[in-house]
């Protein structure tokens, strides 16, 4: 399955772009490949959970991989998990 | 302990009335199906509080009323007339509970186990074990004796955070936020995402991601606020303490789930405070910290005695610039156009503010009216006849302590009417009236005052009667020349009924003495219309305010008075031709058509009398619709004034309601013109009668 690779710096910019790869790529399963995120902010967070709730309404699977030291920082700064941005397709 | 409990009481109130209203509205056959839901959820909501509080009586009571509201709503009961009228019943009964707890008192118990026999046959008969399932075990909310946290509470500080696009527009971070939070102390962050949306529906500019940020150990809320001092207005923002929240939250019973209200997106523990009702969360649920963006018709609780204050201060504001105009008028600077308009505009100003706070204590007397119907229930039950009650006006605002001190006196008015004024259901067949009478209850602002009335369609005073009673009692001496208005009047005297007259509900006579003592206590007026056959009409004419006054300034040999202005219809400077000479003393005026007496006001008030030729006539008109012409030395002035109590301070003195204080500081006594026309009469069962509306 294709990586999506997420923006190296997923600001406030990048994430009008990124939301339109995403619903390009709905009612697929998705991996989202956080390896070169340098810097994350909060819509970008925000866009990613509300794909994961896409996703698991549309009964997808929806993973991140490879997720950079800085992308589990910020995620851990916000009070957030990656739980919070995959989903699981039903069994 | 004691705030949360009387939190709960408040809102009960609120609930009740909202339990009382959907059961009227369940007398209609073809009733809203939310109406029930709603009677539903007011009743749940009494038993969810007072499980917070053990109040075990209170919680089963209401368990078994929601029980048979549950099987209504859920269209395994019918609501046939008697059915309507046992939830009525349970309905007062569950108010009287309330009513036991909040004054810590024992509750009829003999009463509500007839009530629970009643309840329980019904609901087992649509289903033996519907209530098998219930068992209550009271989890007790402990909020300790003192205001101060026990000392195994968790201390620190909930914020929660949801920030708007702006925010992020403006170049900031919830980041920093969430860093500078953490350095208060020792802080675990939560991120909400429960309000997000899926990806189809979502917008960048829409932002719903949230934080709940525990800020353990002894931060202040200040140092939270200091945070956010440059963001506060791009986010929604609540801080509340950690020990406030933490007992509502954690040991509020969870059993019996009415989900009213979506959860919010802030919230973290959301399940617990749906289940809470409103009653018992408030005070320590309830965000302290400011909500940036409140919620249109949101609404704050603020203790009446603040309002009171604000009122008093208003009150002072009236009189210092009243103070200020005398000042400027001494130093003769009134005629300079700054000087003039400044001073208008503070007078705008005051007014204004007057009428803000005004607005702010006045309440709809549906508050009032809506009890009512209880009292006519009741009262049509122990008469045996059948009666409805018609509101109109409920929304017609008066203040809120006149709200409180209206309860009394119309309750009586009420069980008056139905006990006395109405006939009995055959008598009224017999005079071909409906079988069923009609008390109509009704208010309206007339006039800058307040009018309420309290009519039947009942036979009518029956004035013979009335007339011998008092005779009989030597109230009146025997063949008294009385106009039927003044036989009507009779009835405000104390002790006009005989206790033999008594009934176990009411004695027309018994008691409206008190009634006017009452509604004069809070400046208004009684009057009586009795039609025979018709039906009798008591009106009630109260001020908007207790607090202030527009009146009239006059001289009165030396001294000067204020007059209402509301009583005032003109005022003239009479040429001859209009007095008329009657008697030795006595003049009347030729005014619009009548002949009105003239009351020199300084013979009155025992002051140096004013010339019969000269001075000024004021026609001023009472409640009672009777006219007449004051003539006074001169008038100088219309103003706002304060009302002070002359009864509190003083005493009472004849033909005056209140006292003043004036610009110069002088104190200046608020004439009663009411009292004045009706001591006209020198006749002795006139004077009674007078004296009976006067007090």
């Amino acid at each position: 399955m294709h990586a999506l690779p997420l923006p190296e710096t997923f600001d406030r910019k990048a994430v009008a772009l990124f939301a339109q790869t995403l619903i390009d790529h709905r009612g697929k399963d998705a991996v989202l490949d956080a390896a070169s995120v340098s810097r994350i902010g909060v819509p970008a967070v925000e866009l990613l959970v509300a794909a994961r709730k896409q996703w698991l309404a549309d009964g997808r699977s929806l993973q991140v991989r490879n997720p950079s030291a800085a992308f589990l920082a910020t995620l851990d700064d916000f009070g957030a998990s990656l739980d919070l941005l995959q989903a699981e397709a039903p069994a | 302990m004691d705030e949360f409990r009387e939190m709960f009481f408040v809102e009960c109130d609120e609930l009740l009335e909202g339990l009382a209203n959907g059961l009227r509205k369940m007398e209609d056959p073809d009733f809203d199906k939310e109406t029930v839901h709603a009677v539903f959820r007011a009743v749940h909501s009494i038993k969810g509080g007072a499980a917070a509080f053990a109040l075990t009586t209170l919680v089963t009571f209401a368990h078994r009323f929601e029980t048979l509201l549950d099987l209504i709503r859920s269209d395994r009961m019918d609501t046939p007339p008697q059915i309507i009228a046992l939830l009525h019943r349970s309905s007062d009964c569950l108010s009287d509970l309330v009513m036991s707890a909040r004054q810590s008192a024992e509750p009829d118990q003999a009463h509500v186990d007839g009530l629970l026999a009643e309840l329980d046959a019904l609901i087992e008969d649509d289903d033996p074990v519907a209530d098998t399932s219930f068992e209550f075990t009271p989890i007790v909310l402990d909020f300790g004796d003192a205001p101060t946290p026990a000392p195994t509470a968790e201390e620190g500080i909930i914020v929660r955070m949801t920030p708007n696009f702006e925010l992020y527009r403006s170049g900031n971070d919830p980041l920093a936020l969430l860093a500078a939070l953490r350095k208060l102390g020792d802080a675990t962050v939560e991120l909400n995402v429960d309000a997000v949306p899926r990806l189809e529906d979502w917008a960048l500019e829409r932002p719903q991601l949230g934080w709940t940020v525990r800020i353990s150990g002894a931060v202040s809320e200040l140092d939270v606020r200091s945070v956010f001092e440059f963001v506060d207005d791009c986010c929604r923002l609540s801080i509340s303490r950690i020990e406030e929240e933490q007992p509502v939250m954690a040991q509020l019973p969870m059993a019996d789930p009415v989900m009213d209200t979506p959860p919010s997106p802030t919230s973290a523990p959301q399940a617990p405070v749906a289940e809470v009702p409103p009653v018992v969360a408030p005070p320590a649920a309830r965000p302290s910290g400011a909500v940036t963006e409140p919620a249109q018709g949101a609404t704050i609780r603020v203790g009446l005695d603040r309002v009171d204050r604000l009122m008093n201060m208003i009150g002072e504001l009236v009189i210092k610039e009243a103070m200020l105009s005398q000042v400027i008028q001494t130093a003769g600077l009134h005629e300079s156009p700054d000087v003039v308009a400044g001073l208008d505009s503070i007078r705008q100003l005051a007014g204004d503010i007057q009428e803000s706070v005004m607005a702010i204590r006045a309440q709809p007397l549906k508050l009032v009216f809506q009890r009512m119907h209880r009292i006519l229930r009741e009262a049509a039950d122990a008469t045996g006849k059948p009666v409805r009650l018609v509101t109109i006006g409920e929304q017609t605002e008066v203040d809120k302590t006149m709200i409180e001190r209206l309860v009394d006196p119309l309750t009586h008015m009420i069980r008056n009417s139905v006990d006395h004024g109405l006939e009995d259901a055959l008598t009224r067949q017999r005079r071909g009236k409906p079988q069923e009478g009609t008390i109509t209850l009704s208010a309206a602002h007339r006039s800058g005052r307040v009018q309420i009335e309290v009519s039947d369609d009942g036979g009518g005073i029956n004035r013979p009667k009335v007339r011998q009673i008092a005779e009989d009692k030597g109230l009146i001496a025997p063949g008294s020349n009385l106009t039927p208005s003044e036989i009507d009047q009779l009835l405000f005297l104390p002790g006009f009924s005989s206790k033999d007259e008594v009934s176990a509900l009411s004695g027309r006579g018994v008691g409206l003495d008190v009634v006017r003592r009452e509604i004069m206590a809070l400046g208004g007026r009684v009057m009586i219309d009795s039609v025979e056959g018709k039906g009798t009409t008591f009106s009630i004419a109260l001020p908007l305010t207790l607090a202030v006054l527009e009146g009239m300034l006059i001289q009165l040999g030396g001294q000067t008075m204020v007059l209402p202005i509301t009583a005032v219809q003109e005022t003239l400077q009479p040429d001859r031709s209009m007095l008329h000479g009657v008697g030795k003393d006595s003049q009347l005026l030729a005014n619009r058509g009548d002949l009105i007496p003239i009351i020199d006001l300084c013979q009155t008030f025992g002051l140096d009398e004013a010339e019969k030729e000269g001075g000024v006539l004021i026609v001023v008109e009472s409640d009672s619709r009777k006219r007449a012409a004051f003539r006074v030395d001169g008038i100088f002035d219309q103003r706002q004034v304060v009302i002070k109590s002359l009864e509190q301070n003083y005493g009472r003195v004849p033909g005056v309601s209140a006292a003043t204080i004036l610009g110069d500081g002088k104190i200046a006594l608020i004439i009663d013109p009411e009292e004045i026309i009706l001591s006209l009469s020198n006749d002795h069962g006139r004077h009674m009668a007078a004296m009976a509306s006067n007090g």
